[in-house]
């Protein structure tokens, strides 16, 4: 269990030596994460996210408020919470390229205290579970990213904490490693009651696996459920998404006043491109709502009609989508 | 699970052997640098030794042999000062640069086991270094030494214990310093060796340059190593003196050691700087 009660982080921006401003990265969290939950953060890049995990992770020190891990207050007492905490960085960053995957594992195990026949048991343990037997004596600088990755995981589940913190483990990933990791850490949860405290700025990917989600933006939580109430709460009904090339923006003011129309975002594309998305109550207004905004552009493209989802939560609680890259773009209401 | 039994030193030693075993693998990649490392300072030595030995006539020595000796005991004192700040602050600056020094404090929940392992290693070189000193200092200045093995002993036990907690004390300096080198540099090249008499007495110099050399515990390491050798410079009285001058600067060190770790695994926890460099 996590609990974080009123934390707050506030960093120096500094020009040489001189304290120029000022940035909050954390305001007033406060957040509970029951044992056997998969909980996630979600936000664009600088939202707060690292921010919080390090915090957890007891690398930095929050300026007000605490964080308890199975009631221990992280600050007062690491030593005790990281036998019961794994935590995984950037996983191209933390591990000793130089050696190989085993020995990494080696290493980091006996950091933890571990030895013998436990050591060696529980590195069979994290290799099969991070799916990396056949390469586990290969040097960590010929792994790809997302090998890079799965070890990074694995040394996170050496000492079989109950608590897993996974800050972005699937950023610059392919989908298709994105996914193995994520059902890798579904697996622990559902099978091992695990519970993981997981950072991302990918809305899909929090949507398909969380048990609860949360959506940090400018270091406060916005909002915090289960994906599927906020959806239900928040943004019900369909989405239309479509791309709107040579338009003249008065018509996003009728379009509004349509009927089944519930909410309208809109982002400015370049060259005089719109992406436009639109929440219906009534599926079965969409073709007009197509046919209007058809008639008032030169051409419509990438038209999507779908489920509202968490991004759609995100954009209406935010005001702002998230890019592949992290980087939040604004959404004019 | 067995970690959950074991005491915090017992966990901080199966670290520091982690550690030290960590160290050993990646250089076992490269074979070659095993040679370099154990052999470099001799290499340094001779050249320097031998042109030195044919123009420092000025030296309080009067023969070739006694100042080549002289700079000997020089260059083994001070390549044990250099080695053990590099391996253990570079360490640190390296875990840094890698991205690795945050998830070993994660894990570890303290860098000392880094800075320890990195000292057994460094010591393990140093005992490589010595050892072929002492074969060439036999082989050529055997009739010249006139070895006190209980000083001896005693002045190498201060050498390491000073230059380990000098170590430590530059690499809580760079767990928190966005700096690259150059302090090592000042300590252990260009003007400091000479002013502390690795190459010539200090009794040579102006009364100014010497007062300096006196504050500086080198000077002293120098002398009681010189003194367990070659009983030059410095008589037995003087030597128990430095010995105890030397003994509260490593305390002092030690208890401004510790001091300073928690001031700056403090700082770099309040600002996140676990890569800055």
């Amino acid at each position: 269990m996590i609990v974080f009660q009123n934390v707050s982080k506030v960093f120096d921006i500094k020009q040489g030596k001189k304290t120029v401003s000022q940035m909050k990265a954390l305001d007033n969290i406060s957040l509970s994460i029951q044992k056997g939950e998969f909980f996630t953060v979600v936000g664009p890049n600088g939202a707060g996210k690292t921010t919080l995990s390090k915090i957890v992770a007891n690398l930095l020190l929050a300026d007000e408020g605490h964080v308890y891990i199975n009631h221990t207050d992280v600050q007062k007492n690491p030593n005790k919470v990281k036998r019961s905490v794994g935590f995984c960085m950037r996983a191209d960053r933390s591990i000793y390229w130089k050696l190989t995957g085993r020995q990494n594992l080696e290493y980091f195990g006996a950091l933890y205290g571990l030895y013998g026949k436990d050591l060696k048991d529980a590195i069979e343990k994290a290799v099969k579970d991070v799916d990396l037997k056949d390469r586990i004596d290969d040097y960590v600088e010929r792994y790809s990213s997302g090998m890079k990755q799965r070890i990074g995981l694995a040394v996170s589940m050496l000492h079989d904490p109950d608590i897993l913190v996974l800050d972005e483990p699937t950023t610059g990933l392919d989908p298709g490693i994105s996914s193995e990791i994520r059902k890798t850490i579904r697996r622990m949860v559902d099978n091992e009651g695990k519970t993981v405290l997981f950072t991302t700025h990918m809305l899909h990917e929090a949507q398909q696996i969380s048990d609860r989600v949360a959506i940090l933006n400018q270091g406060r939580i916005v909002v915090n459920d289960t994906p599927a109430q906020l959806i239900e709460t928040i943004k019900p009904g369909m989405v239309l998404e479509m791309k709107v090339i040579d338009f003249n923006k008065d018509f996003l003011h009728t379009l509004k006043q349509y009927p089944s129309v519930t909410d309208l975002y809109y982002s400015d594309l370049a060259h005089n491109e719109l992406l436009l998305r639109i929440s219906c109550s009534h599926e079965e207004n969409i073709h007009e709502i197509i046919a209007f905004v058809s008639n008032h552009c030169r051409r419509l493209k990438d038209i999507k009609k779908e489920k509202a989802s968490l991004e759609d939560v995100f954009i209406s609680v935010v005001n702002e989508g998230i890019d592949d890259d992290g980087n939040a773009y604004t959404f004019k209401h | 699970m067995e970690m959950l039994t074991l005491s915090n030193t017992k966990i901080n030693m199966l670290n520091t052997l982690a550690v030290l075993k960590r160290l050993w693998m990646i250089r076992r990649r490269y074979p070659a640098s095993y040679w370099i490392k154990a052999l470099g300072p001799l290499m340094t030595y001779l050249p320097f030794a031998f042109l030195t030995s044919y123009i420092s006539r000025v030296n309080h020595a009067e023969t070739s042999t006694e100042v080549q000796l002289y700079i000997f005991t020089g260059v083994v004192v001070f390549s044990v000062i250099t080695n053990n700040l590099s391996d253990i602050g570079f360490s640190v600056l390296q875990e840094k640069q890698m991205g690795t020094l945050s998830l070993n404090f994660m894990v570890s929940s303290s860098l000392q086991p880094l800075m320890n392992g990195a000292l057994l290693y460094s010591m393990i070189f140093q005992l490589i270094n010595i050892g072929l000193f002492s074969v060439l200092g036999f082989f050529f200045f055997q009739s010249h030494i006139t070895i006190d093995f209980t000083h001896l002993t005693l002045s190498l036990i201060l050498l390491f214990l000073f230059s380990s907690q000098l170590s430590f004390l530059y690499s809580y300096f760079l767990l928190y310093a966005k700096e690259r080198g150059t302090v090592h540099r000042i300590l252990t090249g260009g003007l400091m060796p000479m002013i502390c008499g690795m190459t010539f007495s200090v009794r040579l110099f102006p009364k100014s340059i010497y007062f300096i050399s006196q504050v500086i515990p080198m000077t002293h390491l120098l002398d009681i190593v010189r003194y367990s050798v070659i009983k030059s410079d410095i008589s037995e009285t003087q030597y128990w003196y430095k010995i105890i001058y030397l003994v509260i600067c490593i305390l002092v060190l030690r208890v401004g050691n510790q001091k300073l770790y928690n001031n700056m695994i403090r700082r770099v926890k309040k600002n996140g700087d676990w890569e800055k460099i």
